[in-house]
């Protein structure tokens, strides 16, 4: 089964920590950047911040400051929009939950940009300089796959080995719903109702749950489907439609070739007859 | 062969070369310094002006190539004979810088080959990438006569005058394929403005080409005869804008009753995709069938190239609000095209333009249409129109 990552708002913290784990793994490079109108920083994911905490202002009951820290990086979905419309399969889904990119083979479409509904494969218009990159790369969260994979012992995420208050965990997805069904049901005057990632897009590999509704802590409203299957459903149909076109045009090339015969022939027909009268 | 009415350093012919040096400087500059220094695209914005074009005009535009190829080749109706070749002379040049543009748009222009090897056949972008280097082959193909009775290659003529039909089924299968898929590309995206998605925007697509471009093929051949002083078949254009007429109502029909049984009609606002709405769907596809349908307008030069040329604008809105505007609804930030796309575009515009002008002037490409007959000749058969 394939693994992701379960995290839990109420128990962060917003000490960054997962976004500095997630710079250093991936060596990405510090860039310029700049502070919301609230304390988020960098404004949104960019090509070289693959995760980085959402702050969310709000008031408690007693006219206190209320923040909500929301640690965002890609979804990981299970059937992943940006996989689907790549034209070269440069970016792939592997079976044990990772979306990936693949250097040698993109294009730079951009077509995963605009197919994603959370937002997330960056490019690489300017590298770290502030310098226009004239090969430009997609970046995005990985769940760390060259950790789970390549390190000896395998090591979990960076963002959810560094987490000081555990509210990034990661295991089995079919184990992080428990736990996260299980938070909700034991404290349900601490937790909105709503596993972020559960049913969106045909559901995710990474999970949130929070003490706050969804689009209030910027989550977009996305569909329940899968997203491939919109474009899918129209592909499918292709070679029906073609046969069926094909043969419309076949068809009436050879009713129209054999009229014009007909009318040759029977015009010359009426010329021999007239022909014989002399 | 050197048709001595067309001139290839006129004013216009002088401003056309200028564009297209500057939209090769543009594609040094992109080479070089990369997407980031010419373009004002960012993550939140990665598709721009020049897939508005690239994917929604130029390709679109040249769907008057299959139309007339196959009203001519496949049903067999000699009347449009005489349009066949700069029909397909402008689908080949539209698709020539389709295909540059979009070499040029993509963040690394020379692996655009990668989908020769490559394939994810789940991907519509895959299809539209097949199709559309077949389609340039076919249409190359169906263009060569031309070239070889130029230079008097005629084993090469009869060769290709036995696969012409062949060819231009084949031709058809794949515009319907890309040029519908082109629309489908964004059914993924269902958070767009929903008055431009559709379940049906795949065929709504291939339809709409259908009449934008026998709306591109009368543009031109009404300004290059004016120009050039070259003789007009009026009546055929006639007939052309009629069924460019009669296929905008059928896509108007589909568009209206699909957007109504999806319920899209409730985003309908008086803000301003309301006002893009109404500009497109009212002033570039309401009013030019309305036009058409008038006898007078319908024969009358001025009448056709107004009719025409509100179709083109309409279908100009309809792809830009399709691919960018439309888009604005789930986005941050804006995007506003920098002067170096303007000129890219405009550019390879005026390179086709150019391109046509060379091959009128030493192609056969008017041979059919009477083109340059003296006025005297013109006179005696009256539909011929002189210019």
């Amino acid at each position: 089964m394939a693994k992701g990552l379960l995290i839990d708002t109420v128990k962060c913290t917003g000490c960054r920590g997962c976004q500095s784990a997630c710079k250093q793994w991936n060596l990405n490079p510090a860039v310029e950047t700049k502070f919301s109108p609230t304390m988020t920083n960098p404004p949104e994911t960019n090509a070289y911040t693959f995760v980085h905490v959402e702050f969310y202002e709000g008031t408690k009951s007693n006219g206190d400051l209320d923040w909500t820290f929301v640690s965002k990086r890609c979804m990981h979905c299970e059937h992943p929009a940006c996989v689907s419309v790549c034209p070269v399969g440069a970016l792939q889904k592997l079976d044990f939950g990772p979306v990936v990119w693949e250097e040698g083979r993109c294009i730079g479409c951009r077509y995963c940009q605009n197919a994603c509904p959370f937002d997330i494969p960056k490019y690489t218009w300017f590298d770290e300089n502030g310098k226009t990159d004239p090969w430009p790369k997609i970046a995005k969260c990985t769940l760390c796959w060259d950790r789970q994979l390549n390190k000896n012992p395998s090591e979990i995420p960076a963002c959810s080995k560094t987490c000081p208050p555990k509210a990034i965990l990661f295991g089995e997805r079919n184990d992080l719903l428990a736990v996260a069904k299980n938070r909700i049901a034991n404290s349900p005057d601490k937790y909105f109702n709503h596993i972020y990632g559960e049913e969106e897009a045909g559901g995710t590999q990474v999970l949130f749950i929070s003490g706050q509704n969804p689009q209030a802590i910027g989550f977009p409203n996305v569909e329940k489907e899968s997203y491939p299957g919109f474009t899918w459903e129209f592909l499918s149909r292709i070679p029906y439609e073609i046969a069926a076109l094909g043969a419309f045009l076949v068809g009436t090339y050879v009713w129209r070739n054999n009229r014009i015969k007909k009318k040759a022939l029977e015009e010359s027909a009426v010329s021999n007859s007239k022909g014989g009268n002399h | 062969m050197n048709n001595k009415n067309i001139p290839l350093f006129s004013f216009w012919g002088v401003v056309q070369i200028l564009l297209a040096l500057g939209a090769l400087g543009v594609l040094a500059a992109k080479m070089i310094w990369g997407l980031g220094a010419v373009t004002n695209l960012s993550d939140n914005w990665p598709w721009g002006l020049w897939v508005a074009f690239d994917v929604g005009i130029y390709i679109a535009s040249a769907a008057g190539g299959f139309v007339l190829a196959a009203l001519v080749y496949i049903f067999k109706i000699e009347t449009f004979r005489p349009l066949v070749k700069p029909a397909i002379l402008i689908a080949a040049l539209g698709y020539t810088i389709g295909a540059l543009g979009i070499a040029v748009d993509l963040g690394r222009s020379p692996l655009i080959v990668h989908p020769l090897w490559m394939w994810q056949p789940s991907s519509i972008m895959f299809e539209v990438a097949w199709c559309v280097m077949m389609y340039l082959t076919v249409l190359y193909l169906e263009f060569s006569p031309n070239v070889f009775a130029r230079f008097g290659l005629h084993r090469a003529e009869t060769v290709q005058h036995a696969l012409a039909v062949p060819l231009v089924t084949f031709g058809i299968l794949l515009s319907f394929l890309h040029q519908s898929s082109l629309g489908a590309l964004f059914l993924i995206t269902p958070e767009q403005q929903p008055l431009w998605h559709l379940p049906l925007m795949g065929y709504l697509f291939v339809i709409s080409a259908m009449s934008l471009g026998l709306s591109v093929l009368t543009i031109f051949t009404i300004v290059t005869a004016k120009s050039w002083k070259l003789t007009l078949r009026l009546d055929v254009l006639s007939k052309v804008m009629s069924i460019a007429a009669w296929i905008l109502v059928v896509y108007l029909g589909l568009r209206i009753w699909d957007t109504a049984q999806s319920g899209h009609f409730s985003a309908f606002k008086f803000d301003t995709y309301g006002l893009l709405y109404i500009a497109e769907v009212g002033l570039g596809m309401i009013v030019p069938v309305i036009l058409i349908a008038m006898k007078k307008v319908r024969e009358s030069r001025a009448g056709l190239l107004w009719a025409s040329s509100l179709i083109f604008f309409g279908m100009l809105l309809n792809r830009i609000n399709t691919l960018v505007l439309s888009h604005a609804v789930y986005r941050q930030g804006s995007y506003f095209p920098t002067v170096w796309e303007f000129i890219f575009t405009l550019g390879l515009i005026a390179g086709a333009i150019y391109a046509f002008r060379l091959a009128a002037k030493y192609l056969p490409l008017f041979a059919d249409n009477k083109a340059g007959l003296p006025e005297a000749v013109a006179k005696t058969n009256p539909v011929v129109v002189t210019a």
